[in-house]
């Protein structure tokens, strides 16, 4: 076989072998905003149950502003954060942004329902206890819709940081995406002391 | 917890070693590996015993067509099936008679033909009961103003998200403690849960029963039920025949089964659902049917065995409705039921198992199935779909009550199965069941004593029905024919 033909065939059959490539790179940053999608569907329905929540324990929980705002502040903050990480939802930057705010929010929610204890007529009420359960199910929502994402994102870390895709994902745009690490609390992550 | 009984809970508890603990991926693949192979059991064994009733119902088929040419030869001409098949039989055999085995496989196409139409009837009417219809499901809607419901809702679409499914319908039945599953598949399952299960279950036991219920829809085993349903019901039903010539009210049931399958409309498919639903049950007709003079007589005299002339003229069905009436209904409670049963138990082995690989904590499962079993476990369900419950539902004789085998797994095993996922041993489980392996050597001892049981059933079953075919089918028809032709 001369080498014109080899080239002749040569070069089709590598255009394709990297179209292929390419393609499945987007099929796999096409998942990873689809399980994105799933949890920004759930991290909009906590952040809205959020204000109702307060609603509620406002009502019962009036010496504990300090407490009631720190919770708004930090779900202003989470709400930001999930607006900037659903526009580039392979960008570790807003991925990492958005755990963390969204680990301050989940800390101040426990610091709010650690405080509601001290109060029986809030823990009695009927609206409270709905809302809480919807807000703990939204929460296991996200928590299983986060294994899907972070199952996506290893997908098309691999592919993107695999050869030969290696050599041109970044030329096209692809890049390494974040995993998330939800309702984490930074301070649950320090090391525990332990006294004897 | 008081310390006495504290330290009584913890004295038998030992942490298994995790060289000793079971992955429940492995658990799954496995429990998967053995409801195929069982599957593919049960398919073949179908498949057998329809070619079986197919050749049984040869003769009257043919017959029947035979005598319908016979009847049209009277205004035009038409070719003499019967003399030719006559004269196929009683020649004398040469190198150019074509081998038995075609003749048979001949014979027995347009009985197979007959038993695929019934099938697809069947499966037809099966599919439009309400039992697996998304579109009219049973029970009601979960009560928004009910924080135990709210909850098991919001618990199922929790687990259908882990496991990337579509969330299921949810439905709650009042005053029960159970839950099934049920569908036609993965996007048109419906969960059907008693209402008193979410005052009696902790958040995280309702997630463990939500993951084994979800983990079902996932698994297939919705449809796989259905289908196990549907073939143990039509066996039931074909096994009921063998009474129709004794008994009244069974002879009025089978002619109203048999006209609902020859004229499907919609009020026929209501009948065929309600005797597939309760195949071994009442023999009433269902509510809004139109009851006949002949079945209310038949219902009169219900055990009087004495022939009508009805009875009478029917007789020529009677070598072969009656024998593979005979036939299913043996091979269905000695084989069919048994296997079925047992393929059944390994998809909830396995849909535990899923559980735990979703939920994480075999604890819950296993106390779920402790407390459900243990407030009753009811759940009011058509015996066609008892076996599609969690938990055993005792009060609900299902479909596979005349297997020797219960179709559900004991609560001790299921409980091992468990532990060896890490759950908790608990003392007060019940004794230890036999192990696997001696419950498999049980089973291939009764397979072999029972395997050429059933063969040598089949063939006396065949052979009666010969020659009973011979004196009440072939023997009118031959007399018929010989007036036609």
């Amino acid at each position: 076989m001369s080498a014109g033909a080899l080239i002749l065939l040569g070069v089709p059959a590598l255009a394709v072998w990297l179209i292929s490539i390419y393609n499945q790179l987007v099929a796999f940053r096409n998942q990873v905003a689809n399980a994105f999608a799933q949890i920004d569907v759930q991290l909009k329905r906590r952040h809205d149950l959020i204000p109702n929540l307060i609603e509620v324990a406002r009502r019962y929980m009036s010496f504990e502003r300090e407490t009631l705002e720190a919770v708004i502040a930090a779900r202003t903050k989470a709400a930001s954060a999930r607006t900037a990480a659903s526009g580039s939802p392979s960008d570790p930057n807003a991925i990492a942004s958005l755990s963390a705010a969204e680990g301050a929010l989940s800390g101040s929610l426990g610091r709010l329902f650690a405080v509601a204890e001290n109060y029986p007529d809030l823990k009695a009420n009927e609206q409270m206890a709905q809302l809480s359960e919807e807000l703990t199910s939204t929460e296991n929502k996200v928590a299983f819709a986060r294994q899907a994402f972070n199952d996506a994102v290893m997908k098309l870390n691999t592919a993107v940081a695999s050869f030969p895709a290696v050599l041109f994902s970044g030329a096209f745009g692809f890049k390494v995406a974040g995993t998330l690490a939800l309702f984490e609390n930074p301070a649950d992550r320090e090391p525990v002391s332990v006294r004897f | 917890m008081p310390e006495a009984s504290a330290s009584c809970a913890t004295s038998h508890w030992q942490a298994r070693a995790p060289s000793a603990r079971e992955d429940f991926f492995a658990a799954i693949a496995r429990h998967r590996r053995a409801a195929w192979r069982i599957t593919a059991l049960c398919v073949v064994s179908y498949a057998v015993l329809g070619l079986v009733v197919a050749v049984l119902m040869a003769p009257l088929l043919y017959g029947v067509l035979g005598l319908a040419l016979d009847a049209a030869n009277l205004l035009t001409s038409t070719p003499d099936l019967l003399g030719l098949a006559g004269q196929a039989f009683l020649s004398p055999a040469t190198s150019d008679t074509p081998h038995s085995l075609w003749v048979a496989l001949l014979a027995a196409l347009p009985g197979v033909a007959l038993v695929a139409i019934a099938a697809r009837t069947l499966t037809r009417a099966f599919e439009r009961s309400p039992m697996f219809r998304s579109d009219a499901p049973i029970g009601r809607p979960a009560d928004p103003t009910r924080l135990a419901e709210t909850r098991m809702r919001n618990v199922i679409e929790e687990m259908a998200i882990a496991a990337a499914i579509p969330a299921p319908q949810v439905r709650f039945m009042d005053g029960s403690v159970n839950a099934a599953v049920f569908g036609s598949g993965v996007g048109q399952a419906t969960i059907l849960i008693g209402a008193r299960m979410g005052d009696c279950l902790t958040r995280a036991q309702l997630q463990a029963v939500a993951g084994h219920l979800v983990s079902s829809i996932a698994n297939g085993d919705v449809l796989i039920g259905m289908r196990a349903a549907l073939a143990l019901s039509a066996f039931s039903l074909a096994g009921r025949m063998a009474a129709s010539f004794t008994n009244r009210a069974v002879f009025a049931s089978t002619l109203r089964l048999a006209r609902a399958l020859v004229a499907p409309t919609t009020a026929n498919l209501g009948v065929i659902i309600a005797q597939l639903s309760d195949p071994l049950g009442t023999l009433d007709p269902p509510a809004g049917t139109v009851e006949t003079a002949s079945e209310r007589a038949a219902k009169q005299g219900a055990t009087d065995s004495r022939l009508t002339w009805r009875q009478w003229v029917l007789m020529p069905l009677m070598g072969p409705l009656i024998l593979s009436g005979l036939l299913a209904g043996i091979s269905n409670a000695l084989l069919l039921a048994p296997l079925m049963s047992v393929m059944w138990r390994q998809r909830k082995y396995m849909a535990d198992a899923t559980a735990v690989r979703l939920i994480g904590d075999p604890d819950a499962l296993d106390e779920a199935l402790t407390r459900v079993g243990g407030a009753g476990a009811l759940l009011r369900l058509a015996p066609c779909a008892a076996h599609l419950c969690i938990v055993d539902p005792a009060a609900t004789r299902g479909i596979f009550g005349d297997s020797f085998i219960p179709i559900f797994p004991p609560p001790a095993l299921r409980h091992q199965a468990l532990v060896r996922m890490g759950a908790t041993e608990r003392s007060s489980a019940g004794a230890r069941s036999a192990p696997a392996w001696l419950l498999n050597i049980i089973y291939l001892l009764l397979s072999l004593i029972l395997g050429p049981f059933l063969l040598a059933m089949m063939m006396s079953a065949a052979m009666a029905s010969m020659a009973t075919s011979c004196v009440f089918t072939l023997m009118p028809i031959s007399i018929l024919h010989h007036f036609l032709r």
